[in-house]
């Protein structure tokens, strides 16, 4: 039965973060945001089961959501997803090793956010082999401070509930 | 549980580290592009003729449309003469900026600017 519950939870968390991307997807363009910039809703849920399940389970979510992208959205599409979802988990996990409990939430999402970026970057380096994509790079920098700023206060928000999810599904963590 | 805090004086400077990073890569992209030329087509009657590079000053006619001159001129271009009757293609003036065209429609010849691909507009998930 613990199994189960344990499966159920992650099951739902992956559900959550699959809904906030569509979610995102959805939302119109804003004028005043370079085009790709999103805010990253769905890293709130990764980042969450980083801290408080654990490494493999964070990074099992991120495959499975760039799977479920590159179902939805197509072979480039799921190849930045994973790209920079593996370079943003790896980075937080490092950083979190290396300073421990010193940093805070706003920092470490920083963290993750810029380097999604970077990693997705690289990715399309690779796709488009070309080097004027780098022109991008100032504007991913400062999209993913401004974005993992607020994705960080976000999850300090969710995580009681999240929380008491983890608690009725009696989740060992 | 984990004991964290949600944000700390030092991300300030986190944050104003990053911006200072997006900045140096904004102007030493913008220094290194300087240098680099961008290029303009040239295009007569449906086929790309010739491709030139803006970082040369120079004046020249094209065999395939020699009723017509062209000049370079501080990574600009412009049709600098052409026997064509209204004259629109000459009075376009300089053209430099990516995507820009100028069009004479009597001697079906154009000039566009090409800088790079900008084909990234597929969404990332």
């Amino acid at each position: 039965m613990k199994k189960t519950k344990k499966l159920t939870f992650r099951a739902i968390l992956l559900t959550m973060i699959i809904v906030l991307s569509i979610f995102e997807a959805s939302l119109p363009p804003m004028p005043f945001l370079p085009p790709g910039v999103k805010i990253g809703l769905a890293n709130v849920v990764a980042m969450y089961a980083l801290f408080f399940i654990g490494k493999s389970t964070a990074y099992a979510l991120s495959v499975a959501k760039s799977v479920f992208v590159f179902i939805s959205r197509g072979v480039v599409a799921g190849f930045l997803s994973i790209c920079g979802g593996m370079l943003s988990i790896t980075i937080i996990v490092l950083i979190v090793i290396i300073f421990k409990n010193k940093l805070s939430y706003v920092a470490i999402s920083i963290f993750g956010a810029v380097f999604h970026n970077i990693g997705q970057i690289i990715a399309c380096f690779f796709i488009l082999e070309s080097s004027y994509i780098f022109y991008y790079i100032p504007f991913l920098i400062l999209s993913g401070v401004i974005m993992g700023t607020v994705t960080g206060i976000a999850l300090k928000s969710i995580m009681p509930a999240l929380d008491k999810l983890g608690l009725i599904l009696n989740d060992k963590r | 549980m984990e004991k964290r805090k949600l944000i700390r004086k030092i991300d300030f400077w986190l944050i104003f580290g990053f911006v200072v990073i997006a900045l140096a890569f904004y102007s030493a992209y913008n220094f290194f592009n300087r240098s680099m030329a961008v290029k303009a087509e040239l295009v007569i009657d449906g086929t790309t003729v010739k491709e030139i590079s803006l970082s040369e000053d120079k004046i020249f006619n094209l065999e395939q449309a020699p009723n017509i001159t062209f000049e370079v001129k501080n990574g600009r271009i412009r049709f600098k003469q052409s026997d064509c009757p209204d004259k629109i293609c000459v009075k376009t003036g300089f053209i430099s900026k990516t995507g820009q065209m100028a069009v004479c429609l009597p001697n079906k010849a154009s000039i566009k600017i090409v800088g790079y691909k900008d084909d990234i507009d597929s969404a990332a998930g």
